[in-house]
């Protein structure tokens, strides 16, 4: 059996495209629990504001410290499944709930001075900023891990800028419908090869 | 320098040999979805996948999920050496010339 140069590097080409497939179908179904969850997260937190006014701050803070724990958990279980998998990564779930913790606290740190410079906001504004922070997260993962992730960011993001700039009275029921909904039908779509 | 896999080289049996590679060692993929990756119909997935099983490159596992039959498929020590040392001969090819 004689090989062509052309077809040994074709060969290696279609090696590296089914490897970028099997990495991209590995971080999709990692990404989309955590879209479910937060989608989920979004759509309670967001329908209180617009129903529950009075409850709204109880209900996002409870909301954000049980995201913020099944997070940590879920990827965790992620990180050991992968361990199980893999002898070479059988460390890295030991790793992830601790690194997750201090992403986590930048983040706050982020939010936190972002308050103290832009102050005064109105909860809505405050909201906005949030939810754009992490859409756009959303999509900056998507150029590095698939571009499905990279589309459920941007229209989440056009939800976001549509829902503040034209909808003042119902926009924390536009984010949890249209915000929420995109965050778990993404996260659904994920799920499919 | 050792010649090439002709089990392996096939194009089709070349792409399932590298996505199955790229799973961890313990993990098997399901037939459903390296048939997606693929894009391939069920009657090609099914010969390259039995020339590749009768080579010992590939074990298929069937069972049920719940009532749910269901067919998983995952690459063996004898294939992921194969593969490992095709894609060493193709790289030598390269260099070579």
């Amino acid at each position: 059996m004689q090989i062509s140069r052309d077809e040994a590097a074709q060969a290696l080409a279609d090696i590296r495209d089914a490897r970028g497939r099997v990495n991209q179908l590995h971080g999709y179904s990692d990404a989309a629990p955590f879209l479910i969850l937060w989608g989920l997260i979004w759509l309670v937190a967001n329908s209180t504001t617009q129903f529950a006014p009075d409850a709204a701050n109880m209900t996002w803070l409870a909301g954000i410290i049980a995201g913020s724990v099944l997070t940590v958990v879920l990827a965790t279980a992620q990180a050991r499944q992968r361990g199980s998998r893999d002898i070479s990564r059988h460390n890295e779930a030991s790793q992830m709930g601790a690194r997750l913790g201090m992403t986590q606290g930048v983040v706050l740190v982020f939010f936190i001075g972002l308050m103290a410079i832009v102050w005064p906001f109105d909860a809505r504004q405050f909201n906005a900023l949030i939810s754009l922070f992490w859409s756009c997260a959303y999509m900056a993962a998507g150029i590095w891990i698939g571009m499905r992730l990279f589309w459920i960011g941007a229209i989440t993001t056009a939800a976001i800028l549509f829902g503040y700039f034209s909808l003042e009275q119902y926009y924390a029921l536009w984010m949890g419908l249209a915000g929420g909904g995109s965050l778990i039908a993404g996260g659904l779509w994920l799920r499919r090869v | 320098m050792e010649g090439p896999d002709e089990v392996i080289h096939q194009s089709t049996r070349l792409r399932i040999s590298a996505i199955l590679n790229a799973l961890g060692a313990s993990e098997l993929m399901e037939f459903s979805t390296l048939k997606a990756l693929m894009g391939a119909s069920d009657g090609n997935m099914a010969t390259h996948l039995t020339a590749l099983e009768k080579a010992g490159y590939i074990a298929v596992t069937k069972d049920f999920l719940g009532k749910k039959p269901r067919t998983r498929v995952a690459l063996t020590e004898a294939g992921r050496r194969a593969f490992a040392k095709h894609v060493a001969y193709l790289k030598a090819l390269l260099d070579a010339q």
